[in-house]
């Protein structure tokens, strides 16, 4: 008797201190990216041995190797920003990368995040306009819009995206979001 | 005339005969009788069983008998008290620790309640995300590209918590071969 009536007390205090602290959560979004540089050496002539993976990438080797072909697998930096629905937040990346995500809404229905995502790829020097030099010094570049997409991702899932060319591979980018 | 057996008065006509009813049954009884050969001639019966047995000679018993008989009547009682209290206390003892009802209606209500504090306090967080296999499916609404030499697609594998999308890039060899994603 005495003993229920504590656990019941200990439980109503604890949904007290918890449910506050997740009623200031709601509307925000933490968004996390984490680079990835996948490749296929030279020596890697057999096609059935293993991949390597990064062991910083544990948590992903299974699904690179199902996924995708390659040999090695580097872990090259990872991101975590929090922000709220309709504000973007940009990721610079590797080798002049950077990446924006704006969380849109929150699906009530399925509670996925709608959100829109942007791969930017800041190009200098591979035209003949790049080259010149602006007022202030620094040497002219523009944005290329690698990638635009607006997908609808379930709460806490991932979605990997790749492609771009990097410095002895390729990027591949694994992006998650909790609302 | 009436019979006795199915008579509802045939069951007084004992106390009638020892002069144990009341004034308004005995006149009752009595208006019956006259009507009624079968209980006036199981009432000569029992009658005649009283007179019998009232003219037999009584048993005698000592004083001293009568005296123990007291004694042992009170410690057989004494001691059919003390057998319902044993059995009692077996079933009290036999009965567990939520066993009444007090004990079980708040053992529900707190069961119950960390149900709720667990769905409504940690469900938020998406400590639940891991149990939901449609959590992390992706749904690409639209995918673009606004840069030459690249061509951008998206792909759904069987396991349905991992959606790639993959931007091709002319100049580069994608995956093993050229193959890109989904080689496997």
């Amino acid at each position: 008797m005495r003993r229920a009536t504590v656990a019941l007390l200990i439980i109503f205090l604890l949904t007290l201190l918890l449910v506050p602290a997740t009623a200031l959560a709601k509307g925000e979004v933490i968004v996390e990216v984490i680079s990835i540089s996948a490749s296929s050496g030279d020596d890697d002539d057999d096609p059935d041995s293993e991949a390597s993976v990064d062991p910083k990438l544990s948590g992903y080797a299974g699904k690179l190797r199902s996924l995708f072909a390659y040999t090695k697998y580097e872990f090259l930096a990872s991101g975590r920003i929090e922000t709220a629905f309709g504000t973007p937040c940009t990721f610079q990346l590797p080798e002049r990368f950077s990446l924006i995500v704006e969380p849109e809404r929150l699906e009530e229905s399925d509670g996925r995040i709608e959100m829109m995502i942007t791969l930017v790829h800041e190009v200098e020097g591979e035209h003949e306009e790049a080259h010149r030099e602006r007022d202030d010094g620094r040497p002219d570049s523009r944005q290329e819009i690698v990638l635009r997409t607006r997908i609808r991702l379930g709460n806490g899932g991932t979605v990997l995206l790749g492609g771009p060319p990097i410095k002895g591979g390729v990027l591949i980018l694994a992006l998650s979001a909790r609302g | 005339m009436k019979m006795a057996r199915g008579c509802r008065i045939s069951r007084y006509l004992t106390a009638y005969a020892d002069n144990e009813l009341d004034e308004r049954t005995r006149r009752k009884v009595d208006r019956h009788i006259a009507s009624c050969d079968g209980c006036a001639s199981e009432l000569d019966s029992i009658r005649a069983s009283d007179r019998i047995f009232g003219a037999a000679p009584k048993p005698a018993v000592a004083d001293d008998r009568w005296a123990t008989f007291r004694i042992d009547l009170s410690q057989a009682l004494d001691e059919v008290d003390r057998e319902v209290r044993r059995k009692r206390a077996r079933v009290r003892e036999a009965r567990p620790v939520y066993g009444t009802y007090r004990r079980r209606v708040l053992a529900t209500a707190g069961a119950f309640a960390a149900v709720v504090f667990v769905a409504v306090a940690l469900g938020p967080l998406g400590l639940f995300d891991q149990w939901n296999r449609n959590a992390n499916e992706c749904v690409v609404d639209s995918i673009e590209t606004f840069s030459a030499g690249y061509t951008p697609m998206f792909f759904t594998s069987e396991d349905p918590e991992m959606t790639v999308i993959w931007v091709f890039a002319d100049e580069v060899e994608g995956g093993v071969d050229g193959e890109g994603p989904g080689a496997r």
